[in-house]
């Protein structure tokens, strides 16, 4: 007879349960089993006391594991433990041009100066935004024009904040009430007291390679509330601290994040004084602004910490590397790293980096992240005599042609609508699957939600072609290898693997293609059905290289940039990519055919 | 006397060991935690077991039991209502489909409820049988408000 009560259970009716289990056993109360009872009853207070005091327990246990956390003043702090700082806010970016018309005033300076702090105003599709210059920039006198070139602006609103270094305690925390602010933008100077001009500006912690006793440096982190909190060193051994008595003056930017991203239409706010007049600042050629950014979320604190902890601050590993790029640069939204043992062609000695901006982003922001990269992290934290390539990451695109059978009487939708809605899952699927690198794509649960679009689809089956494009020098002949992420088919005597899209070469309009049972490369005409050449190149199928011999087409059809070369791939149920291909939709190319399935039709997969 | 099941049916996981009682007694702890001389507390046993049982379902509140919302009988809540507005009637049903529904033990054979408006009181009589038993048992309850 069992006479201990079993007490794993945290639902109320299973504890309840276990302590009647334990009276089912005793023959001294048999009234247990009634509701009404007074005994039920007293069961009753046990149960909902153990269950509450489970419950507490169990969140008390999940909230003191990085994995398990649901609160994100937990994560954040198991976050910190491991050496991570979540990051904040990040405000909205733009580069502006200026200018300012002095034309016949006399006396006018030869250089002026836009100043830090310069407003502007601009909007997006949602709401009207405050930019702020950044930086002060010079501008000549050009006939009485001065022009402020590449002004680099970030939405948001200043605040100040000043404390007072409490004489009693010289070891403190500052506090700054708000949520929104973008740490990046934090500048924090130091008076001796309260009076006097002169300051000392402190530096973040994490642009600090040493600390000793005397390095000024100020650390910020999310308290649990969400707000923030600045810490200086101890003044003995780690870091400067602020003298008792002292004044602390802390500016940073409140901001809206990736709310404010897209606005145009820049106008100043503020006017430019020069020799004690004022004047109107007319804004020139500007581009949309981008890479605002919210404070990092619980799953992605999830994720990164444990990866930066992994690195140790060094970068040794791809993983190290990733881990760096997420976390210190959220206008970059992915990363693929790999050594260039692994790169094709070999390339020993180098780390290879590919990164995925945001739609819109400009060739200067992405420039000026590299160079971030390499002089802020690289040089200090990689292994010696390493170097660092960045590529662009290579798009693949997928063309899909699905066949589907129906049954017409289960929908009152036509054939097309049927088509429609299965197009349009198809893209669906792809933005959200995939996209992104190291995604891969697998046709099987893509046929399956294809599936249940509708009710009155009974089956579906789907071909697959993988697609790279090139641009080729027009009127010149040349050699391309183009590099497909995976392993093409190996030719055959009935259909070709690879195929091109149209371009004119000596004067017709053409295609290039495999010939049949061969991995040779030939131009055909289509609307003759001639070959026109052969032999102008060969694809290696099992490592996905096609090579063009002195190629030289005058066009491209459509007046487009770019030849579009469709490969049949090896493995048509799972395109698995590598480094730094991403696999996406062509759209264009892509098709589903319904067919009405009867019921003395045989469907053959 | 317990009966065990053999080798082969112990996979029944805790309906392995099954308590069987000699009689259809029932048993339940004494609510006014009176102590007997030995200190336990005092037992109720057969028809005052039941009675207690039903009395407890009676008084007791909606809300009240943890995670059985609509338990009880919900009857002190009448006399928060204006007096005009509730029927006798109206009291003795609630008390009967009460007891329908959560004592198997008994079967209802009548309920009188006297509503004392200047009293703000209602005096309940419950008759009713004990299954197993056969006996009868007249309980009398007055509802009051406290304040």
């Amino acid at each position: 007879m069992a006479t201990n009560i079993t007490s794993t259970q945290l639902d109320f009716d299973q504890i309840k349960s276990s302590l009647k289990t334990y009276f089912a056993n005793s023959t001294e109360f048999s009234d247990y089993d009634f509701e009404t009872s007074g005994l039920s009853n007293i069961l009753d207070v046990l149960a909902y006391n153990t269950h509450f005091n489970g419950l507490i327990a169990n969140l008390a246990t999940n909230e003191s594991f990085l994995n398990t956390a649901q609160l994100r003043s937990s994560v954040v702090s198991h976050a910190e433990g491991l050496g991570y700082r979540p990051k904040s806010r990040s405000a909205s970016k733009s580069t502006i041009t200026g200018s300012i018309d002095l034309s016949g005033v006399a006396g006018r300076p030869s250089t002026t100066t836009l100043p830090i702090g310069t407003s502007f105003s601009a909007s997006n599709d949602t709401s009207n935004h405050t930019f702020i210059s950044r930086e002060a920039v010079t501008a000549n006198d050009v006939s009485g024009l001065y022009t402020f070139a590449d002004i680099l602006v970030h939405e948001g609103t200043q605040k100040t904040k000043t404390f007072l270094v409490d004489s009693l305690s010289s070891n403190q925390t500052y506090i700054i009430p708000d949520e929104n602010i973008d740490t990046s933008t934090l500048d924090v100077k130091v008076f001796n007291n309260p009076t006097t001009n002169a300051y000392s500006t402190y530096t973040f912690l994490d642009d600090a390679i040493t600390v000793s006793a005397i390095t000024e440096y100020y650390d910020v982190k999310e308290a649990p509330n969400g707000h923030y909190e600045i810490n200086f060193g101890d003044g003995v051994s780690f870091g400067k601290s602020p003298p008792v008595g002292g004044k602390i003056l802390v500016t940073y930017n409140i901001v809206s994040g990736p709310d404010a991203n897209g606005s145009t239409t820049f106008s100043a706010v503020s006017t430019l004084a020069v020799n004690g007049v004022t004047y109107n600042i007319s804004v020139g050629k500007q581009i949309a602004s981008h890479s605002g950014t919210n404070r990092q979320s619980i799953d992605q604190i999830k994720k990164l910490a444990p990866i930066q902890f992994s690195s140790q601050q060094r970068l040794v590993t791809p993983l190290d590397y990733k881990g760096m790029i997420l976390s210190k640069f959220p206008n970059a939204t992915d990363a693929a790293v790999w050594g260039g043992e692994q790169n094709v062609p070999k390339d020993y000695g180098k780390v290879y980096m590919s990164l995925k901006f945001p739609e819109g982003t400009t060739d200067a922001v992405k420039t000026s992240t590299y160079d971030q990269i390499k002089t802020s992290f690289t040089d200090n934290l990689s292994i010696m005599s390493i170097d660092n390539v960045f590529v662009e990451p290579q798009i693949t695109y997928i063309e899909t042609t699905t066949e589907f059978y129906y049954n017409d009487g289960l929908t009152s939708s036509t054939l097309s609508t049927l088509e429609t809605l299965v197009d349009s899952y198809i893209s669906t699927y792809f933005s959200t699957n995939l996209g992104k690198f190291e995604s891969k794509f697998r046709r099987s649960p893509l046929l399956t939600g294809i599936d249940i679009v509708d009710r009155s689809i009974l089956s579906s089956k789907m071909d697959i072609k993988i697609q790279q494009r090139f641009s080729p020098t027009l009127g010149t002949s040349k050699s391309y290898s183009i590099n497909f992420p995976v392993a093409i088919a190996a030719f055959n005597g009935t259909s070709h693997t690879i195929t091109s899209s149209g371009f004119t070469y000596r004067g017709s309009s053409c295609i290039f293609r495999n010939k049949l049972s061969s991995n040779a490369i030939e131009i055909f005409v289509p609307s003759t059905g001639t070959v026109l050449e052969t032999g102008i190149g060969s694809y290696d199928n099992i490592n996905g290289i096609l090579i063009l011999n002195t190629f030289a087409p005058t066009t491209i059809v459509g007046g487009l940039a770019e030849i579009k070369v469709s490969a049949v791939p090896q493995n048509q149920a799972v395109v698995s990519p590598l480094r730094n291909y991403i696999l996406t939709l062509d759209g264009g190319a892509s098709r589903s055919y319904g067919n009405i399935e009867h019921t003395d039709q045989k469907i053959v997969l | 006397m317990a009966k065990n099941l053999s080798l082969e049916d112990k996979n029944l996981g805790i309906l392995s060991q099954m308590t069987v009682l000699s009689n259809s007694s029932y048993s339940d702890i004494d609510l006014s935690f009176t102590k007997r001389k030995n200190g336990d507390i005092f037992k109720k046993n057969d028809a005052a077991a039941v009675k207690q049982a039903v009395k407890n379902l009676v008084l007791t509140n909606h809300y009240e039991k943890p995670f059985n919302m609509f338990y009880g009988g919900n009857v002190t809540r009448l006399l928060f209502d204006l007096a005009d507005d509730v029927h006798s009637g109206e009291v003795e049903t609630q008390i009967k489909e009460t007891i329908e529904n959560y004592e198997p033990r008994v079967i209802v054979l009548n309920i009188s409820a006297k509503i004392k408006g200047q009293y703000n009181s209602c005096s309940v009589t419950i008759t009713f049988q004990v299954i197993s038993t056969k006996e009868t048992i007249i309980l009398e309850t007055d509802i009051a408000r406290l304040r």
